[in-house]
């Protein structure tokens, strides 16, 4: 089982080959690629997100579980960045990661009004964490 | 005309198409700004030096411009930091003396949210009611149903120019005569119609008019109200302190005359001149030829999207609109937007601070994109292109 840091990584390096546009299409791409099996109710969704997410994140034997998407296909890229990398890492490796210089040193930049979306995310996966 | 501006000289790439958001500025209102903060940076109405002196003439020199272009007398204009703000002062100071509880106060539909919360605030102190006029099933304003509601028996009305979200224009001037002939007194809120059209205050015939600088090619912070005087004269202030006083003691304090007792504190002396800067701008600018060439501009805008398979429009916008709102089947409304925005296209998108009209729509968000000045043929060219792809991109 990979660490957090590993899967990060290895996102990263993917995206190394990619420059700032097409990171952006690279996004929309994650974001069409998610499958999307659970189903979500309106407990579920993240507060200050302009478009909607839905994101539900609990504990499996000590380790972090996600399941979330988005009515919007940017987000839903997001999203799925999120589940690849928090999906199956430690409660304390998930509580250490800071997704948002993530995002900054791999270049993918968001606008503020994501970006407080994104905190919502960042806050219920901590809180669970 | 972009040449006058530094914002597309520092972003040669850049479509704005934000300016019922925020306008750029021109040279001349930046160059005014900074000649204040360089030249003479005096506070107004308290300095006994030259430099204050300086500021005190630039400053009211600024409202007689402002005077002059709307048609009304210096101290007709009272400057407050933007619309809402304005908004604010009337509701709490004029029509919060005059209401009694049941008393309705007639709004529309289609308000933003800054003539719509001030109100509720209003009512909430007061027990006023509000009455709305209602949106028609296309998303446009019901006449018919306002001047029922007029009729009906008002204390007050208040209703914007120009709708921000759906660019429609409202039959002001029909309005305003209804309203004056059965003695209602009236606000007119100008933040959309200001940056397309001159506004002759006095034949309009409206008790209050309010608008934003910043929306108008000047900066922002500043903002103004305009008022018939003797209905401003019988207003008391809102906000209390510095420069709106006559004498104060301890035990109680008399207010200046209008304006300057609705102008307490040091006020933005830097914007005030700029919006100065901005007016003589619009006077040169602001043209027939100018009105035809936004008119043909904005076609451009709609046939471009026209072309978009898929696409809604709230309400009814046509050529002489200077915005469009828009939703387009199978892709979200902030999709749309960062996806322009990647394309180097500025737009608004989002609920455009008029929640209750989106939800009549039945959209929780959308596309807004919005013409000025400098929109050129270029803009309306690297639109099209960028939305095609963007929605081929995003379906």
């Amino acid at each position: 089982m990979s660490t957090i840091h590993e899967r990060a990584n290895s996102i990263a390096e993917e995206l190394s080959f990619l420059d700032r546009d097409e990171r952006f299409e690279w996004i929309i791409d994650t974001g069409k690629a998610l499958a999307v099996e659970d189903s979500f109710t309106d407990e579920d969704l993240v507060k200050g997100c302009q478009s909607k997410v839905w994101l539900k994140v609990w504990q499996e034997a000590d380790m972090l579980r996600l399941s979330g998407t988005s009515d919007a296909l940017l987000v839903k890229g997001i999203v799925s960045l999120l589940l690849e990398i928090y999906n199956g890492s430690t409660t304390s490796d998930a509580r250490a990661f800071d997704f948002i210089k993530w995002l900054n040193d791999n270049q993918i930049s968001l606008s503020m009004q994501r970006m407080q979306g994104l905190e919502g995310m960042l806050r219920r996966i901590q809180s669970k964490a | 005309m972009k040449q006058d501006f530094p914002l597309f000289t520092h972003n040669p790439d850049l479509v704005y198409l934000d300016y019922a958001n925020t306008a750029p500025k021109p040279q001349t209102v930046i160059q005014a700004v900074c000649d204040y903060y360089t030249h003479y940076s005096g506070n107004v109405h308290r300095a006994n030096h030259d430099i204050g002196s300086r500021a005190d003439h630039a400053y009211e020199t600024a409202r007689h411009r402002i005077a002059t272009y709307f048609g009304v007398q210096q101290n007709e204009v009272v400057f407050q930091k933007n619309t809402t703000e304005a908004l604010n002062l009337v509701a709490q100071s004029f029509v919060g003396k005059l209401i009694e509880p049941g008393d309705k106060i007639l709004l529309t539909g289609l308000e933003h949210h800054a003539n719509l919360v001030s109100w509720q605030l209003l009512a909430a102190r007061t027990g006023a009611e509000l009455v709305f006029s209602q949106v028609d099933e296309d998303g446009c304003f019901d006449e018919q149903h306002w001047l029922k509601l007029l009729i009906s028996g008002v204390r007050f009305a208040a209703f914007t120019a120009v709708s921000n979200v759906t660019g429609e224009r409202f039959p002001i001037e029909q309005m305003l005569a209804a309203a004056r002939g059965l003695g209602v007194p009236t606000l007119i809120d100008g933040a959309q119609l200001t940056p397309h059209e001159r506004v002759d205050f006095d034949k309009l015939g409206a008790d209050f008019l309010v608008f934003s600088g910043h929306k108008i090619y000047g900066p922002t912070g500043i903002g103004v109200l305009i008022g018939r005087y003797e209905l401003l004269d019988q207003m008391t202030p809102w906000i209390g302190g510095g420069d709106m006083i006559d004498t104060v003691h301890l035990s109680g304090s008399t207010f200046q005359e209008p304006p300057l007792r609705f102008e307490a504190g040091t006020p933005p002396i830097a914007s005030v001149i700029g919006l100065g800067a901005a007016i003589d701008y619009l006077e040169q600018h602001l043209t027939p030829e100018q009105h035809e060439l936004e008119s043909t501009m904005m076609q451009g805008v709609l046939d471009a999207l026209n072309s978009i398979e898929g696409i809604h429009f709230l309400g009814d916008p046509d050529r002489d609109a200077r915005l469009a709102s828009f939703v387009i089947e199978g892709v979200h409304s902030a999709d749309l937007g960062a996806y322009l925005n990647e394309k180097n296209v500025a737009v608004r998108v989002g609920k455009m601070c008029a929640h209750p009209l989106l939800e009549r729509c039945g959209v929780d968000s959308a596309v807004r994109a919005s013409i000025g000045l400098c929109t050129d043929q270029s803009d309306i060219d690297q639109l099209a292109t960028a939305i095609t792809k963007a929605v081929q991109r995003l379906r």
